[in-house]
């Protein structure tokens, strides 16, 4: 088996930075209904990194 | 009646395009796709709906049809619900998910002193309660940049102590959650500050007092908020009268829901329409494919013909954490079918007239829903509340008396003015109910506690019966 070269933690910030562009994507809609609710996970995605970034994980 | 314009919800929803117009069939087809996999999931998680499924033969947990679901699978009431509860607390066995996927409790109100339902969310479940109310209010004209007011007291334990918080953060509007923890006065200071509110959401009775205490301030609402573009009702049945009032004095147009715990939200609205149909009650239309809706007799469990009244019977079809299935709401609302609601494949209900069947008063051989008389009270403007109770007088014969306080910007009627208003009130209730009632005028003070969901009556016939 080959090992991962990615420590789980570089991992994470790599999914997340990942999933932010695409939530930044989706909220770029034209839908207004679903405008508001990507851009809510769009947030809380960013949350998520600045939160890792506090604690010097990323 | 004003019909201001309402900016299209469709127009800026491919979402809700598609929803609009899909066909009949394919709207049941994903219900009954939905019915499959809650049915699925149910049957392997949960001892009360696996029960229920092999008792009524969907062996394995397996539908094939809606036609056959809605046969075979039997209905459960609040009794059941307490009872699984008793039984397996705190959630009882209904549950459907994993306990530690529970992370929302949402209770029932207990006002019918049955007890309290308890349901567990999962964080999905959360999103969907906030979905639930932002879908009816962004078609309602909710949108984001909006300033929304809700004057329905939020947190606790009630879905609707949370779904409006999350529907209005995830539209991207600017929430002020004032009900419950702010007089009607100081609402209307802060109202006033804002530089603008565009969108509120109240129980029927709270947009009446709203209402009345800014006209007694001698504020114009559509003076004062030129901006207000949604008001949204629930819970409380209204009079047309009424309605084409709010919306005279408020310039804006009036929309309604009809939700439910049970519903982990809203079930449905008038969408974009507002509450009047031509010169009559409007539609709330139902949102058939978040949950399945039958209207039935509640006697036959057949369901009603078009135009009649009948029982909600309700089927989450995206609810994860104590779904509901087949649950008889005890909610009474007039069917309307979707080639009679003028557009769309959604089934609909009349606005303004959803009641309770349990809320029924037997009068004097007739039977009286609170909404009756409330209709008949409200189509006077110059009423700002009022309460009914029932006794039993001298000879054993129920009496009922009225009591019915002027609204605050009517408070310089004369005593002429004041009887014949009170003879009229007492017209329309009979032609409403076909019941004379006593009908007296009562201060405003004595109605100091009707904010959210008012209980207007009282029957206290039993204590009559004492040898």
């Amino acid at each position: 088996m080959t090992e991962n070269p990615v420590t789980p933690a570089r991992d994470e910030d790599a999914l997340l930075a990942q999933m932010l562009e695409m939530a930044e994507q989706l909220a770029a809609t034209d839908d207004a209904l679903l405008a508001g609710q990507y851009d809510y996970l769009r947030a809380r995605i960013a949350a998520l990194m600045e939160i890792r970034s506090g604690a010097g994980l990323s | 009646m004003a019909t201001p314009f309402v900016a299209d919800p469709f127009a800026a929803s491919p979402l809700l395009r598609g929803l609009r117009d899909m066909s009949r069939e394919a709207l049941e087809a994903r219900q009954l796709a939905r019915v499959q996999a809650l049915c699925a999931r149910l049957h392997a998680k949960s001892d009360f709906y696996r029960d229920r499924m092999e008792a009524g033969g969907l062996k394995g947990g397996e539908v094939d049809s809606l036609d056959r679901f809605v046969k075979a699978m039997p209905t459960s009431n609040k009794a059941d619900f307490l009872a699984d509860q008793k039984e397996r607390p705190p959630f009882g066995s209904r549950l459907g998910v994993d306990r530690d996927e529970v992370v929302h409790i949402s209770m029932t109100s207990g006002t019918s002193g049955q007890g309290q339902e308890i349901y567990g969310r999962t964080q999905r479940d959360v999103h969907m309660l906030g979905y639930l109310h932002a879908l009816p209010w962004f078609m309602g004209g909710l949108r984001k940049g909006d300033t929304a007011l809700n004057c329905v007291p939020a947190g606790g334990m009630t879905t609707g102590g949370w779904g409006p918080g999350e529907a209005i953060r995830i539209v991207g509007a600017t929430g002020f959650h004032v009900g419950g923890n702010m007089s009607t006065e100081k609402k209307i200071d802060l109202m006033l500050s804002l530089d603008g509110v565009h969108f509120i959401y109240a129980s029927t009775n709270y947009m009446h007092t709203l209402t009345e205490a800014l006209l007694a301030r001698g504020i114009t609402p559509r003076e004062a908020f030129p901006d207000m573009h949604g008001l949204f009702i629930a819970a409380e049945g209204y009079p047309l009268e009424w309605a084409a009032k709010i919306e005279e004095y408020w310039g804006c147009r009036l929309q309604e829901g009809y939700g439910s715990t049970q519903l982990n939200g809203f079930g449905g609205s008038t969408a974009d329409a507002g509450v009047f149909r031509g010169d009559g009650r409007g539609l709330i239309r139902l949102f058939e494919w978040e949950s399945m809706v039958e209207i039935v007799d509640p006697e036959t469990m057949e369901p009603v013909k078009p135009g009649e009244v009948g029982e909600m019977v309700v089927t989450n079809l995206t609810v994860e954490g104590s779904p509901v299935v087949r649950f008889r709401t005890g909610d009474a609302a007039r069917f309307i079918p979707w080639q009679e609601a003028g557009g769309g494949v959604w089934n609909a209900i009349e606005c303004g007239t959803i009641g309770r069947f349990d809320d029924m008063m037997k009068i004097r051989g007739n039977n009286v829903w609170p909404s009756m008389i409330d209709a008949a009270v409200f189509a006077h403007g110059e009423v700002g509340e009022y309460k009914g109770r029932l006794y039993t007088g001298p000879g054993g014969k129920t009496e009922i008396e009225v009591r019915v306080a002027i609204a605050e910007h009517h408070a310089k009627l004369c005593e002429e003015e004041r009887e014949k208003l009170l003879a009229s009130v007492r017209e329309a209730i009979k032609a409403r109910t076909n019941v004379w009632m006593t009908v007296v005028e009562a201060p405003r003070s004595e109605f100091e506690g009707f904010a959210y969901k008012a209980r207007r009556w009282s029957d206290e016939r039993q204590e009559g019966y004492q040898l």
